[in-house]
């Protein structure tokens, strides 16, 4: 028994012993021939591309996107395209066409209001925050993108519907178009001050209150359709456009900082 | 690297949350303690850049981390203590999700996602929706999410909360690790959690450091403080215990 312990710790003091020898026969690594040869390794093979560009981020962003809200959407021009070709004679070149024409555009905005405001869930804001693509830019690329998807919806609608209604293809533009940048203007300024349930709310209020307008085209003595009051259409899609792009620069810098934020909503 | 505390204030009204901090933080494990209302979430936030401070300054090597933007989020990770998740998201979904935020590049962000969600075991639920996960389950993501930009400064709210004590134990063996070459900041009410894995420990109360050290060095400070009798059994929930329990307050709960 005592043998065997004995030769046991001698194998192992000796073998230790070789171990401390071999590293010291060894010559220590020139860290700088070292350095030298990985960079040049990294030539031949480059690291893993840990990093990815904007236009990555904007790409992905797309897939992030709710497929209900884009089907949604979808839907919303088969439906408008239907409803503006039917043949409904009474309706063709009179104010009614006109009024349809102008109050289903602003229901593309409403659709993605969930979409755009889910990024304002209070319990994500934080991380949102703090990462590389902040909630700033974060939320302003969903709005580009899905802006961007009401705009080329909209215009493949009147398009399609422009043989249906016997007016000019600029005037179909005005009509359709400046509601719905009313009701985008008017989410702009809403998403400063609220959040989830209570900016649907406050979004279908600005909603009614379009279609009340636009409604005014049935009565013949507030007619906004007639040919007279073409240039205050212009007039207020321009103004409208101005105001877009303020609203967004303005929600962009509330953005800035999430005290403003989680005070807001 | 070397991230500074410089007369850090918050204010809210009449209440200051955090109030003249200072403090400098090397690559290491810094635990924070203190009570309900100490000013830790405040002071946390205001580490990640989400709050501003009043006055003082935040500094990271020499710059103030304000003006760098991007450049400093680029180098942290942060888990909230109310950590929010998209209900309808898969578990991969939400990483690759806060990989996109943080312009990590899409493959790499696969593969990382995988290695982490392995990490936190959490690989079998990776097609699961978040809204079906347990508390402990989401802690867990949440923990994952935040190691996916390979951060350098690693801020952690209450992590541990909702984790049996299994879990535990393997999120004090990855801090630990993730420790030595990255500043981890760790706040937490569970006091053997930064007991056992701290290398830096900072007692909060009412928006100021009481006291700061390593274990070592609170417990020369308790010592001085407390009675032979109560110096015998010194551990950090004494010494917490000590600090933040009202006079007759201790009693009551016994």
């Amino acid at each position: 028994m005592i043998e065997r312990i004995t030769s046991k710790h001698i194998v192992a003091y000796e073998m230790k012993k070789r171990l401390r020898q071999y590293g010291k026969s060894r010559e220590g690594i020139d860290i700088e021939k070292k350095e030298v040869n990985i960079s040049r390794l990294l030539e031949v093979v480059p690291p893993p591309r840990r990093k990815g560009n904007f236009r990555d981020f904007v790409w992905e962003q797309i897939g992030f996107l709710n497929r209900t809200c884009l089907v949604w959407q979808l839907l919303w021009l088969a439906i408008f395209c239907i409803i503006m070709m039917s043949n409904m004679e009474p309706l063709i070149g009179t104010g009614t066409g006109l009024i349809l024409l102008s109050i289903l555009p602003p229901l593309l905005v409403l659709l993605t209001i969930e979409e755009i405001t889910k990024v304002y869930q209070r319990s994500m804001l934080e991380i949102e925050y703090t990462t590389k693509y902040s909630l700033q830019t974060l939320v302003m690329v969903r709005m580009m993108l899905l802006n961007g998807v009401h705009v080329v919806l909209l215009l493949v609608g009147l398009l399609i519907i422009h043989g249906s209604l016997q007016i000019g293809m600029i005037k179909i533009l005005v009509y359709g178009f400046t509601p719905m940048l009313l009701a985008t203007c008017g989410l702009l300024k809403l998403m400063q001050y609220f959040q989830g349930e209570q900016l649907k709310i406050a979004g279908m209020s600005v909603y009614v209150g379009i279609v009340a307008i636009c409604g005014c085209g049935s009565i013949p003595r507030f007619d906004i359709y007639r040919s007279a009051f073409f240039g205050i259409w212009g007039m207020v899609l321009a103004v409208s456009i101005c105001s877009c792009i303020y609203q967004f620069w303005s929600l962009y810098k509330t953005l800035r900082k999430m005290e403003l934020v989680t005070q807001r909503g | 690297m070397e991230l500074r505390l410089d007369r850090v204030t918050k204010q809210y009204k009449n209440k200051i949350a955090v109030d003249r901090l200072s403090a400098k933080l090397h690559e290491g494990v810094y635990g924070l303690l203190g009570a309900n209302g100490a000013g830790k979430t405040t002071l946390m936030r205001m580490i990640c850049g989400i709050l501003e401070s009043n006055s003082g300054e935040i500094l990271l090597d020499g710059e103030e981390i304000a003006g760098m933007g991007e450049r400093y989020r680029e180098l942290l990770g942060y888990l909230p203590q109310d950590f929010g998740y998209y209900p309808n998201f898969t578990a991969m979904d939400f990483m690759l999700y806060i990989a996109s935020l943080k312009g990590l590049d899409r493959r790499y962000a696969k593969e990382k996602s995988v290695e982490l969600l392995k990490k936190v075991g959490m690989e079998r639920e990776a097609r699961h929706k978040i809204k079906t996960f347990s508390g402990g389950m989401r802690q867990r993501l949440g923990i994952a999410q935040t190691l996916l930009n390979d951060p350098k400064i690693l801020v952690l709210d209450e992590p541990t909360a909702g984790l049996d004590p299994k879990e535990r134990v393997r999120f004090r063996n990855m801090i630990a690790d993730l420790g030595k070459d990255r500043i981890v900041i760790l706040s937490t009410h569970i006091v053997s959690d930064v007991e056992e894995i701290a290398d830096w420990i900072f007692l909060m109360k009412q928006g100021q450091f009481l006291v700061q050290g390593t274990l070592e060095d609170l417990k020369k400070h308790y010592l001085e403080q407390v009675t032979a009798q109560e110096a015998e059994s010194f551990n950090l929930e004494k010494l917490y215990l000590h600090y933040f329990t009202e006079e007759g307050e201790l009693d009551d709960a016994i």
